[in-house]
Formats: C-alpha cells, structure tokens, sequence
C-alpha cells in the first residue's frame, strides 16, 4: 500500500511541477467589427509559413507553470477578419513571392504577420495569465515583392480569477483584440495601403 | 502521513465537476473554403441528434466529469452553430436562401483519459436542399487526435481546444467534398 501510495505521490507531483498548459490566444473573430462601410477595392493576401504556423511557444503562467500556444496559427482567422474588413477579397497565400498566384488573383498588397508575446500572474496558486501582452509587426509588401509599408501594434490583456474562471485565456484573447483593432486602424490609415 | 496530505492536494486539483467545451472558432482555411467555393447565399436549416444516440451524443465526459456543450449543453446545437458562424465570416449566410444546410449528428465520441493522446469522432449526416429538393446527403466522419497529459488541469483545456480542432476539422471535409461543393452552387 504504502508503495502505491509513493508510486500516485510522485506522479502527482511529476503532474504539478511546471505543467506547460495549452491555451488559445485568439481574439472573438465577431468582435472585431468592421469600422467603416467604405472598402479598400483591392485584393489582398497574407503569407503566414507553415513552420510558423505549427510554431509552439511557452511564456510563463502562475504557480511557476508555463502557457503553452501556437500564436500564428491562433491569430490567423482575426488576420483574416481584419484585412477582409478592409479589403474586397482576402486570400491566404502558400507564398509570398509566387507571382503568378498574385497575378491570377489580382492580388495587390501581401501582408506578413510578425508576433511575439508576453505572460505574467502573480498567483501562486492557479496557471492561467493574469496579464498578456501582443505586439504584431506587419510588412506590407507590393506584387513585387518590395516592401510598401511597415507598422507595429500592442495589445494588452488583464483578467482577474472572477474575470478568467470561465475562459481561463481570457487576458490572452484580450490583448489578441486589442492588437487586431489597432492594426485594422492603422491600415485603414496607412496612405501606402490604399 | 504528510505524504497522504501531499497526495490529497494533489488530487483537489483534478476535476469533480462538469467542464464546459470551449465553443467554436472559426479558422480561416475553412472561411476561405467556403468563400472559394461559391458565392450562393445558403441557410441553415435543422440539426438534430439521432434519437437512437442522443443521450449519449449529449453526455461526453471528461476523466468521469460531464464535457458539456456551451450551447445548451447540446453538441448537435454546437454543430448547427458551427456551420452557421462558418457561413457568416464567409458571407455566404441568407435566412432568404433557397439552398438550406441541415444535419443529422450520429457520432460525438469523445475520449480525454489517455495521458498522451486525446480523441474525438464525430459523424453526422448532411443534408443539402434547394427549394426543397435534395441535392446532397451523405454522412461525413472525423477522427481527431490532440496531445494529452496525465494532469487533468493540464489535459483539460487540451481537451476543450482539440474538440474544436475536431469540430473545425470535420467540417472542413464537408465544405471541401465536391458534391456538397456543387449542392450549394
């Protein structure tokens, strides 16, 4: 008994210390709304790599554990969303140099998302962020291939246990927000992208 | 005796009671399926639960806790709200359209014991109809696998994001199945 006893000791404490705990960090696609009824009449597409879409990363959770997501492949369908809010037609691209994927389409600016995130909780006692960051690096480039445009925009998440109980993401999805707004701002302003 | 104290802390922290599925996400590949794959303006018409395997359907679980659909703790309103979220990011959604998605859900299998690997089948029936007439019904299956862990607050947000995975990736095998392609033209 008492070997079993050790046995189920050490595996829950196998199971305890420094979990990495997967998570999703994207953003309500329905709550990045459009913010204007004009649309941009172009075509436009994103290149996201496959190494980074199946990119797994770790920042730190609470009680010493770590958070454990896929950043490019969660942000992918707010990438989408924004940029189908602006533009008349989105496409997701294998490359972003295939010129003839760009000219079948008609496509005319490529856009390629760069992200990096922070995590922190004070808590001693339960995993999920109580703050998260995003910061998103976008390049903009021409049929070409030359870059026509580059900006970077933050988001930042806060969520209390009363706010993440039910959502244990929650200050993840809120900074992925906040960074998709902004960026669906800054294109909306970005003379270059017009 | 601290040993016994240490292993009971330990076994506070494992789930003993109902865990709600995460609810769907669209991906952008199935978005962009659907809007590459026509312009019609569909609607959603009624997806059930084979009465034969609605309870079972309905009563998943997670390591003994109930795995409880967010959408009225039922999985074929998942599936319905799924394909009709699906249709709206796409802008192809129209209660006016003559074309009408239903389905018949037949298979929620869904198994998060493993301490490596964790699993979900799903099958249902789906039907397509214009003006009434059927144009497609075929039963489409998914099998899908997420990694697990032995520690279920580790293993249980695992779980809640493979079941959309699950979800996410069935559909995308009925949006790219020619025949329904063409169902909906």
């Amino acid at each position: 008994m008492k070997n079993i006893i050790r046995v189920l000791i050490i595996f829950s404490v196998m199971a305890l210390v420094g979990c990495a705990h997967p998570m999703v960090m994207s953003p309500r696609v329905e709550e990045l709304p459009k913010e204007n009824a004009v649309k941009v009449d172009k075509i436009v597409g994103y290149y996201i790599s496959s190494e980074k879409m199946k990119l797994n990363v770790e920042t730190p959770g609470g009680g010493g554990d770590r958070l454990a997501y896929r950043p490019y492949r969660d942000i992918e369908a707010a990438l989408n969303k924004v940029l189908s809010n602006v533009y008349k037609d989105v496409y997701k691209l294998k490359s972003s140099n295939d010129s003839a994927e760009l000219e079948k389409n008609g496509i005319t600016y490529v856009f390629i998302p760069e992200v990096k995130t922070t995590s922190y909780s004070p808590s001693p006692f339960t995993w999920p962020p109580t703050d998260f960051t995003v910061t998103l690096t976008m390049v903009g480039l021409d049929k070409t291939g030359k870059q026509v445009w580059t900006d970077t925009v933050k988001g930042k998440g806060h969520a209390e246990y009363e706010d993440f109980k039910d959502d244990f993401q929650l200050a993840a999805r809120l900074a992925s927000k906040e960074a998709f707004i902004n960026l669906q701002k800054i294109i909306i302003s970005a003379e270059a992208l017009r | 005796m601290k040993y016994m104290l240490l292993f009971l802390s330990c076994v506070a922290f494992l789930p003993g009671c109902a865990i709600q599925a995460q609810k769907y996400e669209i991906s952008a590949e199935n978005i962009q399926q659907l809007k590459r794959s026509g312009d019609t303006k569909l609607r959603i018409g009624a997806v059930t639960a084979d009465s034969a395997v609605k309870d079972k359907i309905n009563s998943i679980t997670f390591r003994g806790s109930p795995f409880v659909s967010p959408y009225g703790g039922a999985y074929e309103t998942y599936l319905k709200e799924a394909i009709t979220e699906d249709l709206k990011q796409a802008t192809r959604f129209s209660e006016k359209s003559d074309i009408e998605i239903s389905g018949i859900m037949l298979k929620n299998e869904f198994d998060a014991s493993g301490v490596n690997i964790g699993l979900a089948d799903i099958s249902a029936r789906i039907i397509v109809k214009n003006n009434g007439n059927v144009k497609y019904d075929k039963v489409i299956s998914h099998h899908q696998e997420w990694e697990s862990y032995f520690a279920a607050f580790s293993a249980a947000p695992a779980a809640q994001i493979g079941y959309v995975d699950a979800v996410r990736n069935f559909l995308l095998k009925v949006y790219t199945d020619k025949d329904f392609i063409n169902a909906c033209k």
